[in-house]
């Protein structure tokens, strides 16, 4: 369950003063905050820093680090204020012992900041592409931008998204991309949360509790993907969140925010958490556009099952990615022969385009199954993958 | 005859006390005519100013009268000019330096801008040793903030500061007397009620030491409990100082026993760590304190006050360390807040999980620096915590309540 931990050193160079310099050069799109938020805070003392308002500034600091004492962030900003006014902008190298730790603060600064002043595409209302359509029962989405340090909550409306929360948060050491047991690595994919583990049985590190997802997903165990226990969790008491690059492979956010996840998550496999380690975000229309076809391909599978015409139904698998293809074929062609009809009903369907290079659907449903001597009701997983401009099923569980 | 002659005499010196009276005020009015922008009449009290051989020792402030005069008429190059005048003729006075150099800054010539406010701060002594300990203070801040932002036990640098011992540099800018007076006479009578208070208990002096500071936390009777021994601050130490006696023994015990630990020996907080105010502390460069036998019995007292806190922390730290939860969770107060907004009843639970999940815990205080308020306290004090799974050290507050004559922790912070 505890993943092995080596801890990653970063070789980048300290410069003088560690955040303010390569911040105040950035530019001032937009300001809105809700005054008890955390990160609302962090970018307002920014925000004073850039217009000069240095006095400001400190006042909203002392205030953040007297509310959160274990605020990396707030207490390095501060004293590199307090740095710039005794006039000895080179303190900070006495600190700083491993200069990775700096990377990350300021990393984490600059992602905060973009989110509270720019104008990002969730909040312009684009929808990242993957979601194309989810079940009535998965309420709420989790979706994890890598690049931006972010995890995005929608709310499904049905045929469209709605944006209700967004957080910063941690990804692994050594960034995306998990493939095998203690590389640090943060997966990529389409995953579930599984369960809930309070906090009280975890070490000081999870914070208040965590909610797996199950990787190794079928698609990851198909390339032999190792590695377990990826889950999202809060943060060790020390500190009042981590920097972007600094789990074992896990999503982890400040315990305040670990808490108010809670209310979308379900641990029934009902909530979806899609890890990309970056989204390709869209227009709602772009994103409604782009469900029917891939509707289309499942509607194609339905029909060409009921059709029982096995040649056209096998179509749909591949030959090459499908295992056990061949006693497959000849399992359908068997059963099918002695069927003189079939039903499908489909309910509960999701549509989710994989994160990652491929070309990758992941299709969740429940199928009812009739025929004159069978019913059935299953849930039903399926990858379809676009290999040579077709679109086939790899796995199907 | 007699009466207009009578007269006269009273005239000429009625005018003369008139002139003298307005001469005397036009020094200060001129700049205030300047201040409000109102140039020209600056610059007729200006000339007759001038002409008042009264004035012959304020020439350096005419002088500067005039360059303002310039500067806000748009006559920079004149006004330039006689901001460098005043610079060689009056080196001391810091508006020279200041508009010069905005002059520059605004011209872009930066460097020039720079050197020239530099000056102005080697010229005055005073205003450099202020400013160079307003430095210096900040650097011990921002040392502080970036130790708790990078985990860095590395030590802070010390905090160089220097006492302006030579009233001439202050007194070259006191021009209010009366301001200068009622102050002085406050600060006197403030000290006099301080000692009056200790006068009736018919004490002696304890010690009479007129070389040495004694260093109080604003005055001697209103702060009993802020006592201030800094050992790296402004002041210098007062050897046999009967307030700091006792509590010096008290810590020292302290420092002992922290030492006998493994603790790392980064000495960067004052050796003697009792109630530290470095920022608050008002030099007072009088007589040596008397202390009352009451005073020394409520020192007493706060020494042993203090180590009952220590003792607290100490048995608190050994709880942990055996990871008894229930005597560790006997150490905090039942109003015991706890943080990120758990309920004392899911805190307790995670407390409880917590400690019995690890193999091992050693917690260690050290370095304790104790503020005590009546019954309420704030210890502050180096935390090593090593268990199977981590090790670190860090600084951590607790805040604590005198609850039937017991301690408890009410507020756990780091």
């Amino acid at each position: 369950m505890i993943m092995s931990c080596t801890s990653a050193k970063f070789s980048k160079r300290i410069g003088k003063l560690s955040l303010i310099l390569p911040l105040v050069t950035l530019s001032l799109a937009k300001i809105a905050f809700a005054e008890s938020k955390y990160e609302a805070t962090i970018a307002e003392s920014l925000s004073s820093l850039q217009s000069a308002n240095l006095d400001h500034s400190l006042e909203s600091l002392e205030k953040l680090v007297e509310k959160h004492p274990n605020s990396k962030l707030g207490h390095l900003l501060l004293a590199d204020i307090l740095s710039a006014r005794a006039g000895s902008l080179d303190l900070v190298n006495q600190f700083a012992s491993d200069p990775g730790q700096l990377d990350g603060l300021r990393d984490e600064t600059r992602h905060r900041w973009r989110s509270q002043t720019a104008q990002t595409p969730a909040e312009q209302g684009m929808v990242p592409a993957n979601l194309l359509a989810s079940s009535p029962t998965q309420r709420y989405i989790l979706a994890a931008d890598a690049s931006e340090s972010r995890l995005y909550v929608y709310e499904n409306l049905g045929t469209s998204y709605q944006l209700v929360a967004d957080y910063f948060m941690t990804i692994g050491k050594q960034g995306m991309g998990k493939n095998k047991e203690g590389d640090l690595r943060t997966p990529e994919g389409v995953y579930f949360v599984t369960s809930y583990l309070p906090g009280e049985g975890l070490p000081d590190r999870y914070g208040p509790g965590a909610f797996p997802i199950n990787y190794p997903n079928e698609y990851d165990k198909k390339l032999k993907r190792t590695g377990y226990g990826i889950w999202i969790h809060g943060t060790e008491s020390e500190n009042y969140n981590r920097v972007p690059l600094a789990s074992d492979g896990c999503l982890s956010l400040s315990n305040d925010e670990f808490l108010e996840i809670q209310q979308f998550v379900s641990t029934d496999w009902t909530t979806p958490v899609i890890i990309s380690s970056k989204f390709d975000w869209v227009q709602p229309e772009t994103l409604k556009a782009a469900v029917s076809p891939a509707r289309q391909l499942i509607d194609q599978w339905k029909a060409d099952w009921e059709s029982l015409d096995t040649d056209r139904f096998v179509s749909h698998y591949s030959p090459t990615h499908f295992k056990n293809y061949n006693a497959f074929v000849k399992r359908k062609k068997q059963v099918n022969a002695a069927k003189e009809f079939i039903e499908i009903d489909l309910n509960n369907l999701s549509i989710y385009d994989y994160p990652g290079d491929e070309s990758m659907l992941i299709v969740s449903f429940d199928q009812e199954y009739r025929s004159d001597n069978h019913h059935s009701v299953t849930q039903k997983k399926q990858y379809w993958m676009k290999e040579a401009g077709r679109w086939q099923i790899i796995h199907e569980s | 005859m007699k009466p207009p002659r009578f007269s006269r005499i009273f005239l000429l010196i009625a005018g003369l006390l008139i002139t003298s009276q307005v001469s005397a005020q036009s020094v200060e009015s001129i700049f205030e005519l300047i201040s409000n922008s109102d140039l020209k009449k600056a610059q007729k009290a200006l000339n007759s100013a001038k002409k008042n051989t009264n004035n012959s020792d304020r020439n350096g402030e005419l002088l500067f009268a005039s360059a303002l005069i310039a500067d806000k008429s748009g006559e920079t190059k004149k006004a330039i000019g006689l901001y460098l005048a005043l610079i060689d003729s009056h080196p001391a006075m810091l508006g020279p330096y200041n508009n010069l150099a905005i002059h520059y800054a605004n011209e872009g010539d930066y460097k020039s801008a720079v050197a020239t406010l530099e000056k102005a701060l080697s010229a005055n002594q005073a205003v450099a040793t202020a400013y160079g300990n307003l430095q210096s203070i900040y650097a011990r801040m921002a040392s502080l903030a970036y130790r708790k932002a990078l985990n860095s036990n590395a030590p802070t640098p010390p905090m160089q500061l220097a006492t302006i011992e030579n009233s001439d540099s202050i007194g070259a800018f006191s021009r209010r007397p009366a301001l200068v007076a009622s102050a002085e006479s406050f600060i006197e009578q403030t000290l006099n009620a301080g000692e009056n208070a200790q006068a009736a208990d018919n004490t002696p002096p304890q010690n009479n030491q007129s070389d040495t500071d004694v260093v109080a936390t604003s005055s001697p009777q209103n702060d009993k409990n802020n006592i201030v021994v800094a050992a790296n601050s402004v002041v210098q130490k007062t050897q046999s100082d009967s307030v700091t006696e006792p509590l010096i023994e008290s810590t020292t015990e302290v420092q002992q026993s922290a030492t006998a630990g493994k603790e790392d020996d980064t000495n960067d907080e004052p050796a003697v760590t009792v109630v530290e105010k470095p920022v608050e502390v008002a030099k007072v460069n009088t007589a040596p304190t008397k202390l009352s036998d009451e005073a020394k019995q409520l020192a007493e007292k706060n020494a042993a006050e203090k180590q009952a806190l220590i003792n607290h922390v100490k048995s608190w730290a050994s709880a942990w360390s055996d990871r008894d939860v229930d005597r560790y969770l006997s150490h905090y107060s039942a109003g015991f807040t706890p943080r990120n907004n758990l309920s004392i009843e899911e805190w307790k639970k995670q407390r409880y999980g917590r400690l019995r999940w690890r193999e091992f815990i050693i917690v260690k205080p050290s370095r304790y620096r104790i503020e005590l308020n009546d019954n309420v306290a704030t210890v502050n004090f180096n935390q090593y915590y090593k268990s199977e799974r981590f090790e670190d050290t860090i600084r951590k507050t607790l805040k604590l309540k005198k609850e039937n004559g017991q301690w408890r922790i009410t507020h756990e912070l780091i």
